[in-house]
């Protein structure tokens, strides 16, 4: 144990010298953060709609979107045609919506872009049906108004505070992985880990004190970054600060596990970089930044096999859910057993050099 | 007494021997050369002795235990041919990480690291990072860390290779004062010069002695006029 004291604090005192690290470490995932949310919120402009004919349509759809009104409909044809408008909507005024249905034409080049324009056609509509249809239809069009109410969290709710949970886990996994794997490679190939092991020193100790120096780094990390994220951009934390960095720490505990034991397969530091695409990249994919649910069933399974899966799923129970530790335990659970899977290949690998125990 | 020993030691990687069934002893109180040339098996033997490389076959025994073992290793002290060194650390920060792992703590750990550097004469630069360091001063802080733990058997692998003249000759008169003093030391070397400063001699070639004792006896029983001679009839 003594000896595993000494490797962590040896660990921290190479990282104490090399503050262009500890900079980057604590401030590169501020500006990850700070970028995701600039672009995240930014919002998407407000879509062009060519109107032609009705007026009281044009009406409508004002509120919802920028309303440009062409002469004819070869005029907001050609508006579509030149990108100067998002979507066309031709309805006849004097024949109204019963005896005649609007011909839309929306430009699908950017997906989100015809999105946002059919939702705000589609609204401008029913605003426009409501306003000019009878009362019998009317009292047909409120009856089918849904009242909504909000479990889970709370429809101000935005795409930065559901994603957030998800980047929170990908950096603190992210820079653990690299930082403890680059350091180990280099202990590899300079020979100090060899000479470490002609002491007498355990391999459980010198794993045990690299888990214990980057378990420490990675432990500020995490602090930092959530209290930037709920703090500064006020993404929900229902279940408190304690928890989900419980979960962040187990997290950086698989990332670690995985790094010392990948660094095995690595000659260099551009090869241990090189595992970036093949085990970071994916797990961010699957990890719950887009939605599996739709996606073939191999996906499903592989995210399985995907420590990050577990620890998205588990803070945004706790952060956005606001469930308590208690209910994540089987994601912790999954995080651990992978840290201590990884761990266990990590210090087996290590018997070329010692195999006494 | 017998500090450490190998017997019928083999070893291959694959289909090169390294070690192909060595046989060497150290006794206490003296300086044995391994001699031989590049791809001999010397550094082979020098991992088995200290239990960074598992024979195939036969035996590695330290102060009559078989190798590794953590408490013999206590008793070691180990310069590999890369000096091994932390480059981001200062020197003394080195010795201090590699005397903890030794288990040493405390007032007795810092009065060591403070002799070895001076023994090494490296007290002046102790602050500095090991990046700025010459080749020499890091084979110093090298050896100096070989030495942290006051070990009774010494284990090192050409560790005068990159020293100028001078250094060479102060190294070799620690080591004869470490032997003086009852250690046992075990030097690889394929410079001649060095080999007459041993007290024996085994001469090593593809993983086997092929000769072994004092330097007079070597050059008497083989007729040559001077080791550098036998060493160039004995490696075909």
């Amino acid at each position: 144990m003594r000896r595993a004291l000494a490797i962590a604090a040896r660990v921290l005192d190479q990282l104490r010298r090399d503050p262009r690290t500890i900079v980057l470490v604590l401030g590169a995932p501020l500006l990850v953060v700070f970028l995701l949310h600039e672009v995240v919120e930014s919002g998407s402009p407000e879509p062009r709609i060519a109107v032609v004919g009705s007026d009281r349509l044009a009406e409508a759809i004002r509120g919802e979107a920028e309303v440009l009104r062409p002469e004819s409909a070869q005029a907001a044809a050609a508006m579509l045609e030149r990108g100067e408008a998002d979507a066309t909507v031709e309805l006849d005024e004097a024949a109204g919506l019963l005896d005649s249905s609007p011909a839309v034409s929306v430009d699908a080049a950017d997906p989100s872009a015809s999105a946002a324009a059919l939702k705000a056609l589609r609204d401008g509509l029913s605003d426009y049906a409501r306003a000019s249809l009878p009362a019998f239809a009317k009292a047909a069009a409120k009856a089918a108004t849904p009242r909504i109410s909000y479990v889970n969290g709370s429809p101000d709710e935005t795409a930065f505070d559901y994603l957030a949970p998800v980047v929170l886990c990908f950096l603190v996994f992210f820079f653990t992985f690299i930082l403890a794997g680059i350091a180990f490679l280099r202990e590899r190939s300079t020979g100090t880990l060899e000479r470490a092991f002609a002491a007498p020193l355990r391999r459980r100790e010198l794993v045990g004190g690299y888990m214990l120096g980057f378990g420490l780094v990675a432990a500020v990390q995490t602090a930092v970054i959530q209290l930037f994220v709920v703090l500064v951009y006020r993404a929900p934390n229902a279940a408190g600060f304690l928890p989900a960095l419980a979960i962040d720490l187990s997290v950086a505990f698989a990332a670690l596990a995985m790094g010392l034991f990948l660094s095995a397969f690595a000659s260099s530091e551009f090869q241990m970089l090189q595992f970036i695409p093949l085990v970071i990249v994916p797990q961010v994919l699957f990890a719950g930044l887009f939605d599996l649910r739709s996606g073939p069933s191999w996906m499903r399974v592989a995210a399985d096999f995907f420590p990050l899966t577990y620890a998205g799923n588990a803070l945004r129970d706790l952060m956005i859910r606001g469930r308590s530790l208690a209910s994540v335990l089987p994601d912790a659970a999954a995080l651990l057993a992978f840290g201590a899977a990884f761990l266990a290949l990590a210090v087996r690998g290590l018997a070329r050099y010692r195999r006494d125990e | 007494m017998r500090a450490a020993c190998l017997a019928e030691a083999r070893k291959s990687f694959g289909t090169t021997k390294a070690l192909d069934g060595l046989d060497l002893e150290i006794e206490e109180g003296e300086v044995l050369g391994l001699i031989g040339p590049s791809g001999s098996g010397k550094t082979s033997a020098a991992k088995a002795l200290v239990g960074l490389l598992k024979p195939d076959s036969g035996l590695a025994e330290v102060y009559g235990r078989t190798m590794p073992s953590r408490e013999a290793l206590s008793r070691v002290g180990y310069m590999a041919q890369s000096d091994a060194l932390f480059d981001d650390l200062d020197a003394r920060a080195n010795l201090r990480y590699f005397a903890s792992l030794q288990g040493l703590r405390g007032p007795a750990a810092r009065e060591r690291i403070e002799a070895c550097l001076e023994l090494m004469e490296l007290e002046g630069d102790s602050g500095r990072p090991v990046r700025g360091f010459s080749g020499g001063m890091r084979k110093r802080l090298s050896l100096a860390i070989a030495l942290v733990h006051s070990p009774s058997l010494l284990v090192l692998d050409e560790p005068t290779v990159g020293m100028d003249p001078r250094l060479r000759m102060r190294m070799w008169e620690r080591f004869r004062s470490l032997a003086a003093a009852g250690s046992a030391v075990l030097v690889t070397t394929h410079v001649m010069d060095e080999a007459e400063r041993c007290d024996r001699l085994a001469l090593i070639f593809d993983g086997r002695r092929i000769a072994s004792g004092s330097p007079c006896e070597l050059r008497a029983e083989s007729g040559a006029a001077s080791l550098e001679e036998l060493f160039l009839r004995e490696s075909p």
